[in-house]
């Protein structure tokens, strides 16, 4: 039995080492005392951390635990000056810059961004739009008066509103949280941007600008007024959308009129798929989706994204089955499922999905 | 004769309209539109993006904006910074 010895070199008993250091085989002799001297390190680390009370292992754990590095938001913020070449717009701002900016547009779209990224990594560990880190590129004051918002493919760009019927497109965070949200749907379903895919890829956007803002405001399903772009169109009783009362968000507008979305499938818009159609209503019918998951996530109660949201990510993300060109139907199946796989075949969570889409009329 | 500058699209659908007259001929107004009309039958990579189309006549050409001659620049960046929501009901 080996005893007192080093338990990783003891399939050669201390009397066969000893043997090996006397040896005349100046080889045999060179690896026998490096092995004994060895021996007594390991012997007197071991013995040293014998003595060792719990603040010393604690000291020295923290020393040997290999640093990892943990991911974090990394934005940039571009200025276009009022021009529509964004490659003459100039960096405002990047992640690590100590100088923080004054212009408010960029103050906003900068904790938007940081908003964006963090629900998507804190809730679901997703790093950026990519799940690969990439750098989250706005870009402010694109055109004059520009009253508009949109996800060019790989960075964001806001107008800062003609000032009379819109405020700046950068003064919400779900509109923020919208258009990035553009950017995930881009690198997971990929869905299709027009007819009922389309309105899904909406309705997307929707769901988690409106986490966004929620988690942003510490809001629960029922403190919150599930309005998207209410201080982008301009006056108090207006909102761009409504996820609570779709067609509800502006009413006899001056301009815009009254707010076209459906809740439900019973009033589905079917519109050309041409640019003047919206591609088949995908602006329009989002209403439909985007009630489903209120209802949903009203009936399950506490924070929006708690279950409802994880639901919906994992639908988004599960591109087996969410397909391009998927339909209202196919998101209820898909939902339902996910419901059922995180939180139980017979759950509430399941039930809660289903009476979503049932009270869209899907 | 008229000219009228269409904007659709955004993430709010609306349509914006702006007229003018202008003193070309139908030669040149055919040349125009050969040069910065462009055919879009998909939605392409954007999303909410917004885009413009010329109505001449009875004529209704999707354009892009980047190749507007020098020449005709103005004319249009005065029509865009004339743009009204056309009304809804």
């Amino acid at each position: 039995m080996c005893t007192n010895h080093s338990s990783i070199r003891c399939i050669i008993p201390p009397y066969m080492e000893d043997k090996l250091k006397d040896s005349s085989n100046l080889a045999l002799a060179k690896n026998a005392i490096n092995s004994k001297f060895r021996s007594y390190r390991f012997r007197s680390d071991r013995e040293f951390f014998k003595g060792t009370n719990e603040k010393e292992k604690t000291v020295l754990g923290a020393m040997s635990a290999r640093k990892t590095a943990t991911p974090h938001a990394k934005l940039e913020v571009y200025n276009c000056k009022k021009g529509t070449d964004l490659s003459k717009a100039t960096l405002l701002w990047k992640t690590g810059s100590t100088k923080k900016p004054t212009d408010r547009d960029a103050k906003n779209v900068i904790k938007a961004g940081t908003d964006t990224w963090s629900l998507y990594y804190e809730l679901f560990h997703r790093n950026s739009i990519d799940n690969l880190g990439m750098t989250i590129k706005q870009y402010i004051h694109y055109d004059k008066k520009y009253d508009n918002a949109f996800w060019d493919g790989r960075r964001m760009i806001y107008g800062d509103g003609d000032r009379t019927i819109f405020g700046s497109f950068t003064s919400d965070v779900d509109i923020i949280g919208h258009e990035l949200t553009h950017g995930v749907t881009q690198f997971e379903a990929n869905l299709d941007y027009e007819m009922q895919a389309g309105a899904l890829n909406e309705s997307f956007s929707d769901v988690f600008g409106i986490m966004i803002k929620q988690r942003a405001l510490n809001q629960d399903v029922k403190k919150a007024d599930w309005l998207i772009g209410e201080n982008v169109l301009l006056g108090k009783k207006y909102a761009l959308r409504s996820l609570k009362a779709p067609g509800t968000a502006y009413k006899n507008h001056p301009d815009l009129g009254t707010d076209p979305q459906p809740a439900t499938m019973d009033n589905y818009q079917n519109l050309p798929n041409t640019e003047n159609g919206d591609w088949g209503g995908v602006h329009i019918n989002s209403g439909i989706p985007n009630y489903a998951f209120y209802v949903t996530a009203f009936n399950l109660g506490g924070f929006s994204w708690e279950k409802a949201g994880r639901i919906w990510y994992a639908a988004l993300t599960d591109t087996a089955h969410l397909l391009h060109n998927a339909t209202f139907v196919d998101l209820k199946k898909i939902t339902v499922t996910k419901a059922g796989e995180l939180f139980g075949a017979n759950s509430l969570e399941v039930k809660a999905v289903k009476d979503g889409w049932a009270a869209a009329k899907v | 004769m008229k000219i009228t500058l269409l904007r659709s699209g955004g993430i709010i659908p609306m349509t914006k309209k702006a007229e003018t007259d202008v003193d070309w001929t139908q030669d040149e107004l055919n040349e125009l539109l050969q040069i910065i009309g462009v055919e879009r039958h998909s939605p392409g990579i954007a999303r909410d993006a917004s885009s413009y189309s010329l109505q001449a006549g009875d004529r209704t050409l999707s354009i892009d904006w980047d190749k507007i001659p020098a020449k005709y620049k103005k004319v249009f960046e005065e029509m865009k910074d004339n743009l009204k929501i056309e009304k809804k009901e």
